[in-house]
């Protein structure tokens, strides 16, 4: 997930990192996100699936194109369109034993990858073997565009 | 490098006894098809499926050659150290058992992972061979390898094979009986090489070379830490930690990193050296298909696609057709009247002929549900789920389903029991050890045991709501779903701890071979026979006996309040329901008969099926559970489940009818 700005003091800040009732016993699905410099709560709209479509619909294309380009710099294997060839960059954001897997399984630094799909989960194709993972971990893999892109 | 390598001596403390002249151990990474190298072996009906978690149980069976030889079918392992539970037991297979020899099924498509794999194996002290399998697909892929080249670097016997069709399995053995002990591949860096000299020095001796337990150990692994601890003494202990303190502190990163990504970088080189890619053909129409089976809509579309043919097969021809022939032309038309009528003859009117042909008999109950009701239903099951499974298309299904897993604290990986649960719920338990955390698998077993029908039930289930309405199938579907889905979405926020993310290879899709599905129909439906069939003329027995001494009379007496008063059923049905603790479907084949009579209204069926479906399914899955979770957390289960199916059935009584439906 993109990182926000806090609408209180203008902050950067992953929202995944920083949810807010952490001490809430239903606190592990909860969508708000705590400013970690000023405590402010708010709620992160790139984690809600509703003001994706509202702002697909209203402010189409335009805002779309700028969320990807931001992703796009960030590098992330979730923000790669399908069809697109890419060498992965860094893994060392995953957790440790999911890295270890991945790299048994032929998913290793400088690799070159094809991203299949992005939904329901994302897939790649990974020389002959093709591989389902999860947004939250395609997400911490940096990747590169490949030669061709 | 040394070795204090002892082949000979059993392990004192655990393992798996019965080793015969000699074990050989089929050793691979998840779906390259080891089982169906052992069956080809062993002559074994194992199973054989197309997605990791069916090999969950470490089997064995003595070889068709050798029959002194024990041939160990072993869960999958990617690498080690060993993550899941199905990885440590693999690991205890190495740790704890005498080998005579190691027989490696690698997928030829997959080379580099392969010999990443094999660089462990070399290390172990024992005799390996080498199966390359699956050597059609990577021909169509246009991979090319040098078999001999391969067995020249690696120093031990290569053979390609096509398990599936028998191709190269006596090469194997042939293979097996010259195989020797090889020499270790992978150099680590100088300091790692210190100190794995430095404990190999240290470990006792044991069925693994101490190459390899020192290696594995400097990894992390926990069976090999496990395994130590047992047999070290503490001093002993403290200074094998010094030693890895000591290499660990030269390096920024852990050394399991070091130690992995040198084995890596060997698969890597000896892969480039011994095959080349000359671009083939590709899987065409399966890859596409596979494509379209993972697509947000497509996906679905293909799986209502899936369901209605299964529907069609098993709900239809099975539960329909072939029980309409069975039950009402064989044995309620000729078979009961006539076994009555000699009984009648030899015993006169004496007890033994309640016992067999009466309302409760062996026969007329227990036999006639299990062969005339339930064995139709779940033949043409097991042939359709076979078909999903060698087709590779449940590991597709788990990525189509994956955010409602989450919403359950699972992940799309569960797909893989609850759909098995759909066969059988008791092996389905014994398949959740392929989920990641301990806390995954207690929820999963707990959905499992409250909401997944096995086929039986649910073929019976299908076919008495068949004939109430369409509508009455829908309601069912609806309640027992959203009971699912409530019970996990609760459970996973009261359980500590957070769902593991997805992460999953998907094989190519492929159509099944049809001996191989033959033969795993076949299993299961001997399964099915030894443990079912008893359970089914036991629980007949039991009620035959309850009604004799009167109990039953006074359970019905008992239950009447929740039976008749909050389910609002006729009291006849309490019966079904003490059957239904020895299987849901056993009960629910009680209440078939008892709507055959016309002794139910819609909204009684309805609401019976619905309860029935929340029970926990049978006595044999309640003694799965103990074994995989423990006495404490199975009291908890069942503690939670029968009250819950119970209010859950009487709340959709009053609901229907305060909405007029069955009034």
């Amino acid at each position: 997930m993109a990182d926000m700005d806090c609408p209180m003091c203008g902050t950067r800040y992953d929202p995944m990192d920083n949810p807010a009732c952490g001490t809430c016993p239903l606190g592990s699905g909860c969508r708000l996100a705590c400013c970690p410099a000023c405590g402010y709560t708010t709620v992160d709209p790139a984690g809600s699936k509703l003001a994706g479509w509202m702002s697909r619909a209203i402010g189409g294309r335009r805002r779309r194109k700028h969320h990807r380009h931001a992703r796009a710099i960030r590098g992330d294997l979730r923000a790669v369109q399908p069809g697109r060839r890419v060498r992965v960059l860094n893994l060392a954001r995953l957790p440790q034993g999911k890295r270890r897997r991945l790299e048994a399984l032929g998913l290793a630094v400088g690799e070159m990858i094809e991203v299949l799909a992005q939904a329901p989960v994302t897939v790649v194709q990974a020389g002959h073997a093709q591989l389902a993972l999860a947004g939250e971990l395609s997400s911490l893999i940096d990747v590169e565009p490949g030669p061709e892109e | 490098m040394a070795s204090c390598h002892t082949t000979s001596e059993p392990d004192p403390i655990g393992g798996l006894g019965g080793a015969g002249s000699g074990l050989l151990a089929l050793i691979g990474q998840p779906n390259v098809g080891k089982s169906a190298l052992f069956k080809r072996l062993t002559g074994s009906l194992a199973e054989i499926a197309n997605y990791p978690g069916t090999t969950v149980e470490v089997h064995r069976a003595p070889s068709r050659t050798d029959p002194d030889l024990m041939v160990i079918d072993t869960p999958g392992l990617v690498s080690l150290p060993s993550i899941s539970e199905d990885e440590r037991v693999t690991a205890q297979v190495l740790l704890r058992e005498p080998l005579r020899a190691i027989v490696q099924v690698g997928d030829s498509k997959h080379l580099r992972r392969t010999l990443f794999l094999t660089s462990y194996l070399l290390e172990m002290g024992s005799p390996v061979v080498l199966a390359l399998n699956m050597t059609d697909e990577a021909e169509t892929l246009g991979l090319e390898v040098d078999y001999a080249a391969l067995e020249h670097w690696l120093g031990v016997p290569v053979v390609p094979t096509q398990a599936v069709r028998g191709e190269g399995v006596s090469d194997v053995v042939a293979a097996v009986n010259k195989a020797r002990s090889p020499v270790p591949k992978v150099v680590y860096p100088p300091v790692v090489e210190k100190a794995v000299a430095d404990l190999a020095g240290l470990v006792p001796p044991g069925p693994m070379a101490a190459r390899a337990l020192a290696v594995l150990w400097l990894s992390q692994d926990a069976a090999a830490d496990e395994w130590l601890r047992q047999r070290l003494p503490s001093e002993q202990m403290a200074r094998m930690l010094e030693i890895r303190a000591e290499a660990q502190g030269v390096y920024a990163e852990p050394l399991e990193d070091i130690i992995l990504h040198a084995r890596l970088a060997f698969a890597e080189r000896l892969t480039g050296v011994v095959s080349r890619d000359t671009g083939g053909s590709g899987f065409g129409l399966g890859e596409r298909l596979g494509r379209y089976a993972i697509h947000p809509i497509w996906g679905l579309a293909i799986l209502a696609l899936v369901m209605l043919g299964m529907f069609g097969f098993v709900g239809v021809f099975g539960a329909g057709t072939l029980v309409g022939w069975l039950e009402g032309g064989l044995f309620g038309g000729l078979i009961n009247p006539w076994l009555g009528g000699l009984l009648q003859s030899i015993f006169g009117s004496s007890w033994i002929i309640d016992l067999l042909v009466g309302p409760y008999g062996l026969w007329t109950m227990g036999m006639t549900y299990a062969v005339a009701l339930i064995l139709p239903i779940v033949t043409t099951f097991f042939l359709a789920f076979g078909v999903l499974e060698d087709s590779g298309y449940v590991p597709r299904l788990s990525v189509l389903t994956n955010r409602w897993f989450e919403r359950m604290g699972l992940n799309g990986k569960a797909v893989l029991p609850m759909v098995l649960g759909l066969g059988c719920v008791t092996m389905a338990t014994l398949t959740t050890r392929i989920l990641e955390t301990r806390r995954e698998r207690t929820l999963a077993i707990l959905l499992l045991a409250l909401a997944v029908p096995c086929s039986a039930q649910l073929g019976v289930v299908m076919g008495m709501l068949a004939a109430v309405s369409a509508g009455a199938v829908a309601v069912w579907g609806l309640v027992v779903l959203g009971v699912m889905l409530a019970v996990g979405w609760l459970s996973s926020r009261l359980m500590p701890g957070s769902p593991s993310p997805l992460m999953l290879e998907l094989p190519p899709l492929r159509l099944p071979e049809w001996r191989l599905l033959l033969a795993k129909t076949a299993a299961r439906l001997e399964w099915y026979a030894r443990e079912v069939v008893p359970l089914f003329l036991l629980g007949s027995l039991a009620v035959f006996l309850l009604d004799r001494t009167g109990v039953l009379e006074s359970i019905v007496r008992a239950g009447r309040p929740v039976v008749e008063g909050w389910l609002g059923l006729p009291p006849q049905a309490t019966t079904a329901l003490v059957l239904g603790f020895f299987r849901r479907d056993f009960g629910a084949a009680g209440l078939y008969a008892l709507q055959a009579q016309g002794l139910m209204s819609p909204l009684q069926v309805l609401v019976a099926m619905v309860t029935i479906t929340l029970f926990v399914p049978c006595v044999a899955s309640v003694l799965m559970i103990v074994k995989e979770r423990g006495w404490r957390t199975t009291v908890a289960l069942l503690a939670f489940i029968f009250p819950l199916a119970i209010a859950v059935g009487g709340g959709l009584r009053v609901i229907l009818l305060s909405l007029g439906w069955g009034a």
